[in-house]
């Protein structure tokens, strides 16, 4: 158990303390979920035949929708699980964009093209 | 999923009618698809763990704290104070084997 980093709260006075490996552990299943729901998005956009700003649109919708089932899954207590609910939302938005648009124009391609 | 899109294209191309939106099955079907997924990789992905530092050590037991293997204990003579002790013939028994 080490503790990685002790950040200093503006409201709290006293100093919060993080399990550097609990930390990790939750990144990955983030960043697992966050691969996942971009592959899976664009799928789906490119079934549906989305174009143009409509499909950025579907993504945006898509990362919102993640976020919002990650605040489901962990209920009010999420400051137990994650620093910040801002970084959940805003981490890793366009790398995920490009496995997003990869799927997109993929699918897109083999349904709607040939 | 996409091969009612597939079907549904090549419908509109024997027909020649234009393509302008998907049926509406056809889109919802996809939509609620993704969510269904999307819930399921959630809770695939593993358990989230807690963050602060002192979550995991608030739950150590006595029994682990007082778990010392320096001081393990494997033959005492308190054991002869016991009922079923039978006693073995010590060490005159092992010089007598020859």
């Amino acid at each position: 158990m080490s503790v990685a980093k002790v950040t200093k709260d503006t409201n709290k006075s006293e100093p919060v303390a993080y399990s550097d490996a609990a930390l990790r552990n939750n990144a990955v299943v983030v960043e697992y979920c966050r691969t996942s729901m971009a592959a899976l998005s664009g799928s789906t956009a490119g079934v549906l035949g989305l174009t143009g700003l409509y499909g950025f649109a579907f993504y945006v919708f898509a990362v919102v929708s993640l976020w919002v089932m990650f605040m489901v899954k962990t209920g009010p207590n999420w400051s137990k699980y994650y620093v910040s609910r801002q970084s959940l939302l805003t981490n890793g938005f366009f790398g995920a964009l490009f496995t997003y648009v990869l799927f997109w124009t993929f699918i897109y391609g083999m349904v709607h093209v040939y | 999923m996409p091969t009612f899109v597939v079907i549904d294209r090549s419908y509109l191309r024997i027909t020649s009618q234009e393509f302008t939106t998907l049926p509406l099955d056809i889109v919802v079907q996809a939509v609620v698809s993704l969510f269904a997924v999307m819930w399921g990789v959630l809770n695939v992905a593993g358990n989230l763990r807690e963050i602060p530092a002192a979550a995991e050590l608030n739950t150590v037991k006595w029994e682990t704290q007082r778990n010392l293997p320096s001081f393990y204990i494997f033959n005492h003579r308190g054991k002869a104070l016991a009922d079923n002790y039978i006693p073995s013939g010590g060490k005159c028994e092992l010089e007598n084997v020859e």
